[in-house]
């Protein structure tokens, strides 16, 4: 195989060591930057598949917007009320 | 075997990454990674897509993406209404929990209350 | 995940992997087994390239001949914004202003001018190279997701204006083909000798009016729900 179908085949790996991780760390916050990572590495994917107005908008929207959004909303979800640690540590610490 | 060009593989890896997105979604039980496994299920028919419009290098086919930029687009606006969503319920979950404390706090006072008059 | 009495958590997770694992083998065999099929679609997209009055084969799917599904799009975006609206304009707004924060409107100086003039750009190019409206309004939902974690307070949702801007591509789509139909009695089909210069004209309202749905959407969650 050509050169470049070693490099797709390295960006493919990439792609799915991502996406598996997202499921396998314990902090949420974590899988959100995770998230926003994979975004990244897919948009490299549209630009080798020749996808390039594809490959703006996804880093733009799919990956800058969406993070921002879920970021937002985690910090409305996961802490207490009186705004102390999240309720994933304090479960671990009890 | 196959014939392994650019687009069949990867078609490859956007069905795996459907397997990873789907599986991600059924076995947890918090609800950002359930709608962060959606974005990736979405992003994985995304690939599929674009990998199909792209089976003749030189001859890129043009409408399987403008269909991707409508779905990108529509994907971030339906995690904006699942967040609004969640964030909604969680409020309304805590002012139940606010409300069921006050109620309890009340019935413990009138006991303690009722339990000093008695020994008086 | 909760556990029922019948069946343990362990044995629920080994069926439900199983099962996604027989989904995706079956989808790899479809893929590998698929019938070669010839693009009639994508000639008839490169022959009347030139009619459409943009060389951007994405642009003129996107909005010449896919016209109308960009139009419904604009009519969802309009949906979202109007279901998300509430959540913003429940929140009071602060008396006195907040003072702005220093860091992040720092970079906020920096990057928001050459955020702008980029937008511009890609909107303006994407009638022959890659960009387009869709871009360059993630570009400035951005510069106003950057403002608003600034604490400046950039667009009021409450005035009549703001619901004008949040419709403009709507509006735009609407006015442009009403004149049109009346002029030349063809529906949604732009002249060969202007279609570049409307196709521009739709796209410049429709750029402020996705991003300021984009932008709704992340204020409802940053300011709302409180």
């Amino acid at each position: 195989m050509a050169i470049d179908l070693w490099i797709d085949v390295i960006l493919c790996l990439s792609v799915l060591f991502v996406a598996s991780s997202i499921f396998l760390v314990k902090n949420t916050f974590s899988a959100i930057v995770l998230f926003i990572c994979l975004g990244l590495v897919v948009m490299f994917c549209w630009i080798r598949l020749n996808a390039i107005d594809v490959a703006i908008a996804e880093a733009a929207i799919g990956s800058g917007l969406t993070g921002a959004m879920l970021i937002a909303a985690w910090r409305k979800l996961a802490f207490n009320e009186s705004g102390d640690q999240p309720d994933e540590q304090k479960e671990k610490s009890e | 075997m196959i014939l392994m060009t650019q687009s069949m593989l990867f078609s490859l890896c956007a069905v795996i990454l459907l397997a990873i997105g789907l599986i991600g979604f059924l076995l947890t039980s918090d609800f950002l990674r359930k709608l962060l496994a959606l974005n990736v299920i979405g992003m994985a028919i995304f690939m599929v897509l674009i990998a199909a419009a792209n089976n003749d290098p030189n001859a890129v086919d043009p409408l399987p993406h403008a269909m991707v930029l409508t779905g990108i687009v529509v994907a971030a606006a339906g995690t904006a209404l699942g967040l609004n969503l969640a964030s909604k319920i969680v409020k309304f979950a805590r002012s139940i929990q606010g409300e069921n404390t006050a109620i309890e706090n009340k019935k413990s006072n009138a006991t303690q209350d009722s339990s000093s008059g008695q020994t008086d | 995940m909760k556990t029922s009495s019948l069946v343990s958590q362990r044995t629920m997770a080994v069926v439900i992997i199983s099962l996604v694992s027989a989904i995706a083998a079956l989808l790899l065999i479809a893929f590998i087994q698929q019938p070669v099929h010839d693009n009639a679609l994508r000639e008839v997209v490169f022959a009347n390239l030139d009619k459409t009055g943009v060389s951007n084969p994405v642009t003129a799917v996107l909005l010449n001949y896919r016209a109308f599904d960009t139009y419904l799009e604009f009519a969802v975006f309009l949906c979202v914004a109007v279901a998300v609206l509430p959540y913003v304009l429940d929140v009071q707004l602060p008396k006195q202003k907040l003072s702005a924060e220093s860091q992040v409107l720092a970079i906020a100086k920096i990057f928001v001018p050459l955020s702008i003039l980029m937008a511009g750009y890609l909107l303006w190019i994407g009638s022959t190279q890659p960009g387009g409206a869709f871009q360059a309004a993630s570009l400035l939902a951005g510069c106003l997701v950057l403002l608003s974690l600034a604490n400046v307070r950039t667009i009021d949702f409450s005035t009549a204006r703001s619901r004008f801007l949040l419709s403009g591509g709507l509006l735009a789509f609407i006015v442009v083909n009403i004149v049109v139909f009346s002029q030349t009695f063809c529906f949604i089909t732009l002249p060969q000798n202007i279609a570049g210069s409307l196709i521009l004209f739709i796209e410049f309202f429709a750029t402020f009016a996705v991003s300021a749905s984009l932008f709704l959407c992340f204020e409802s969650i940053h300011k709302g729900h409180l």
